[in-house]
């Protein structure tokens, strides 16, 4: 999906695997899990078509990691909500290692996000609970079985 | 994501397993749902069951699964949870100590690993239906078709999923949910309660026999007897329910009635047993009446000839006899013409005001009023939880830390709600207080103290009343079922916006125990999570019957025949006093009294204790303990001081006193009429 506009895309490979050893480290991350092929398949796309996020090979250390485009991250400095995200995969070394499946899934998770973080929707509506006062019945019959056990 | 396509389940099978195996699509369809949803937890748990317990797997098709337990295992299992439970208390003190040599000993070691294993087994039985069920419910809910091998179409069902999950694990971790076996809470509660009732009841026995002159060790033969049927009903009672629900759980819980009638029977046969075992009887002794004789003794008769007032004797003998045979023709106050009468009052004036507050502008004025004091009052016991940014974030690296990234992912979406103050309102919920400093209770159950004895006379007057409703209320439910309707939920006062209060509560308490040392925090908070997954997924030790009211006539029923039983052995204790026919109904009159004031005073106190104790109370069986054996003891004692009766063993001086002051002291018109009620 297209987050960012294009005439703001300096570098027109950015959002894809930066080189080959990256895009292989990521697939086998995603092989190594649970879940089955279609599933994997869905998340490596995600990760590929998104255009403000790249996984790349850091020479230091041979390790792939993952980073935001800088003109996404400078478009959306004022926005609180998206930094928070950010802030948090970065807290958490998601983006210092993708060959483990966890950050992987974790980063597939949150580009949706970001991208209706982006359009300004609130993700925390999703959330809302269908049924935020319960059943008092519950309680109620919990209360009876309990009075009707004693003894007499 | 490709399930299995269309009818797999009847292409594969074959005739042997047919009506037997599961719907593997439906098996297929968890497997998938429950790896997301739970980071790989189904495979996680089959390899770790697989490697103790091969045999209990099997395969269709390449699909695993674990079956329903068959009768020999759910025997097995029970007898294991049953004579366990000694471990468990073991397992519970061993714990306070970590580094001692019992927490480190290898047969508790085991007991832990084979707790472990079950535990495994139950939540996998339990995930297998939960992952396509939660599916189920959200593909119905939005217009979805069964199962698909569509790709986009499974991506749109696997976040609710997880959502489902996290709801039901918010659930389970609410202050009124017991974090141990039910089977084995209800056992513990029936033998506590009952051995504590007991102990009264054998105070009760021996001092009628004081009372009558008896000597000691007689009167100590009347108590030990009493106390002995008592203490056999209850282990009886206690045992057989342990069984039959835990073998036989799913059978009874599929019917309404079920699980009444049966408790109601088991409590019957208890009540037999227990008396014939003991050489009690289970009717009334039978006794003759004796009455009064019209003619006077010899010492009489030669008084008043020497008295020149033979006549007068006699008429006297002859007006003393007249009065006697009244007396005796007296029908009791307590007579089934004026017991239906009063029920008829109750239910009358039970639906008279309900009419009024329903139909009249005076009682629609009353009820609003009432409403507006009650909504003025909910500042007093509702407050608004907030999270803040930082610990909402907190709590959810720990869920990431801990693997639980759909969980992660969730709350860190919620987080981000946190508005310019860096707070998020989550609900609502009750207010609390520290008594003595640490034990939490709610400020409404507190309140509520001041009301009991209000209460208490309410439950008094209204309890034919009740289950009149009750069973009004039944038929309107199984009426809604059978047109395929939904019984309406009751909403509470408090609410969960989001659907992670409780989760909330529970990270707040571990932070506090943590004391600053993050990594500790991150282990135990992390432990505590896995353990409530399993937990939540694990329908055998959580007891989930029918809400059904219809049960209310077998528990009545239940209640009626015990008082009778009760009231049998007072009967017969009295004639073996040396009671005559006359005083022992009056006793046992008295008892039924004593017994229908516990029952009242059981609703007030024990209800009481269990709100204000109830985080306490299902924190472990052995607080729960605590809590059985103080509320059984305040019942008894209070039922007994209501029904003029003494609570504890007395010599015959302190019963003589003690009656004396009931017949002179400040309670003495109360006891009159007590006295009165009983003769």
């Amino acid at each position: 999906m297209r987050v960012l506009p294009v005439n703001l895309r300096t570098n027109l490979s950015f959002g894809k695997f930066r080189d080959d050893n990256a895009r292989e480290v990521v697939r086998e991350a995603l092989a190594s899990s649970y879940l089955d092929k279609d599933m994997q398949d869905d998340l490596f796309k995600i990760i590929k078509e998104c255009d403000f996020f790249e996984a790349y090979t850091d020479k230091k250390d041979n390790t792939v990691k993952g980073r935001f485009a800088d003109e996404f991250v400078k478009s959306n400095a004022d926005n609180k909500h998206i930094k928070r995200h950010m802030d948090s995969l970065k807290r958490n070394g998601i983006l210092n290692n993708l060959s483990i499946f966890d950050n992987v899934d974790v980063i597939a998770k949150f580009i949706p996000d970001f991208e209706d973080m982006v359009k300004g929707i609130d993700i925390s509506q999703r959330y809302l609970s269908k049924n935020p006062h319960g059943d008092a019945r519950i309680e109620e019959k919990a209360k009876e079985d309990f009075l009707n056990n004693l003894a007499d | 994501m490709r399930l299995l396509p269309h009818g797999f389940n009847n292409t594969s099978q074959d005739a042997n397993f047919k009506g037997k195996a599961p719907d593997i699509d439906n098996i297929a369809a968890s497997k998938k749902f429950t790896n997301y949803a739970l980071n790989g937890l189904w495979d996680n748990l089959l390899n770790s069951i697989k490697k103790e317990h091969p045999n209990l797997i099997k395969n269709i098709n390449g699909v695993e699964y674990i079956p329903d337990d068959t009768p020999l295992r759910r025997v097995t299992s029970s007898l294991k949870c049953f004579f366990g439970m000694p471990l468990d208390v073991v397992d519970a003190i061993a714990r306070k100590f970590p580094d001692s040599k019992l927490n480190n000993a290898e047969f508790l070691q085991k007991y832990r690993n084979s707790v472990q294993l079950e535990d495994s087994i139950r939540a996998f039985q339990g995930l297998q239906k939960n992952g396509s069920k939660f599916a189920k419910e959200y593909m119905e809910a939005n217009g979805l078709p069964k199962y698909s091998t569509d790709a986009e179409y499974c991506k749109t069902i696997y976040d609710p999923v997880a959502n489902k999950f996290l709801e039901q694990l918010n659930a389970n971790m609410a202050d009124d949910v017991a974090r141990y076996d039910t089977k084995k809470e209800r056992f513990s509660t029936r033998i506590l309660s009952g051995l504590t009732a007991a102990i009264f009841l054998g105070a009760d026995f021996f001092n009628k026999a004081i009372k009558k002159g008896k000597p000691k060790e007689e009167a100590k033969k009347e108590q030990h007897l009493k106390q002995k049927q008592e203490i056999k009903e209850n282990v009886c009672e206690a045992i057989t329910q342990f069984a039959v629900f835990a073998c036989f759980s799913k059978t009874i819980n599929k019917s309404p009635w079920a699980p009444a009638i049966i408790g109601a029977g088991i409590g019957l046969v208890s009540r037999v047993i227990s008396r014939l075992s003991s050489g009690m009887r289970i009717t009334r002794m039978d006794v003759p009446e004796r009455h009064k004789t019209i003619v006077p003794t010899m010492n009489e008769f030669m008084e008043s000839i020497k008295t020149g007032s033979v006549t007068g004797l006699l008429d006297k003998k002859r007006q003393e006899y007249a009065q006697e045979v009244q007396k005796d023709n007296k029908k009791p106050v307590l007579s089934v013409k004026n017991i239906l009468l009063f029920c008829a009052a109750s239910i009358t004036g039970g639906y008279a005001l309900r009419f009024g507050k329903n139909h009249t502008k005076i009682g629609q004025n009353i009820a609003n009023m009432m409403k507006n004091h009650t909504e003025k009052l909910k500042p007093q016991i509702i407050e608004e939880k907030f999270a803040s940014y930082d610990e909402l974030t907190k709590m959810a690296d720990m869920f990431l830390q801990n693997g639980n990234k759909n969980f992660y992912q969730t709350i860190q979406g919620i987080a981000n709600k946190a508005d310019d103050t860096d707070r998020i309102l989550l609900g609502k919920d009750f207010k609390t207080k520290k008594l003595f400093g640490k034990i939490e209770v709610k400020v409404k159950d507190l309140k509520a103290l001041k009301t009991a004895p209000f209460r208490f006379v309410k439950e008094l007057v209204s309890y034919p009343y009740k289950i009149a409703n009750k069973l009004e209320e039944a038929v309107k439910n199984s009426r809604i079922v059978k047109s395929g309707g939904k019984i309406p939920k009751k909403p509470k006062i408090t609410e969960d916006k989001y659907g992670i209060l409780n989760l909330y509560k529970r990270f707040l308490e571990f932070e506090e125990k943590s004391g600053g040392d993050e990594a500790k925090l991150a282990k135990e908070f992390g432990n505590y999570i896995d353990n409530m997954i399993l937990k939540a997924n694990n329908e055998v030790t959580s007891s989930k019957g029918d809400n059904s009211k219809i049960a209310v006539m077998a528990q009545t029923l239940g209640t009626l025949t015990g008082m009778w039983f009760n009231m049998n052995d007072e009967f017969n204790s009295s004639i073996r006093n040396g009671s005559t026919k006359k005083e022992a109904q009056k006793d046992a009159r008295l008892r039924g009294i004593n017994k229908f004031f516990r029952m009242t005073v059981q609703i007030i106190i024990s209800g009481s204790l269990n709100d204000i104790f109830k985080k306490q109370y299902n924190n472990s069986i052995a607080s729960s303990a605590l809590v059985v054996i103080a509320s059984t003891i305040l019942t008894d004692m209070t039922s007994r001081v209501l029904s003029g009766m003494p609570f504890k063993k007395m010599t015959k001086e302190e019963l003589e006193k003690y009656q004396k002051d009931h017949k002179e002291g400040i309670m003495a018109g109360y006891y009159k009429m007590i006295d009165k009620l009983s003769s």
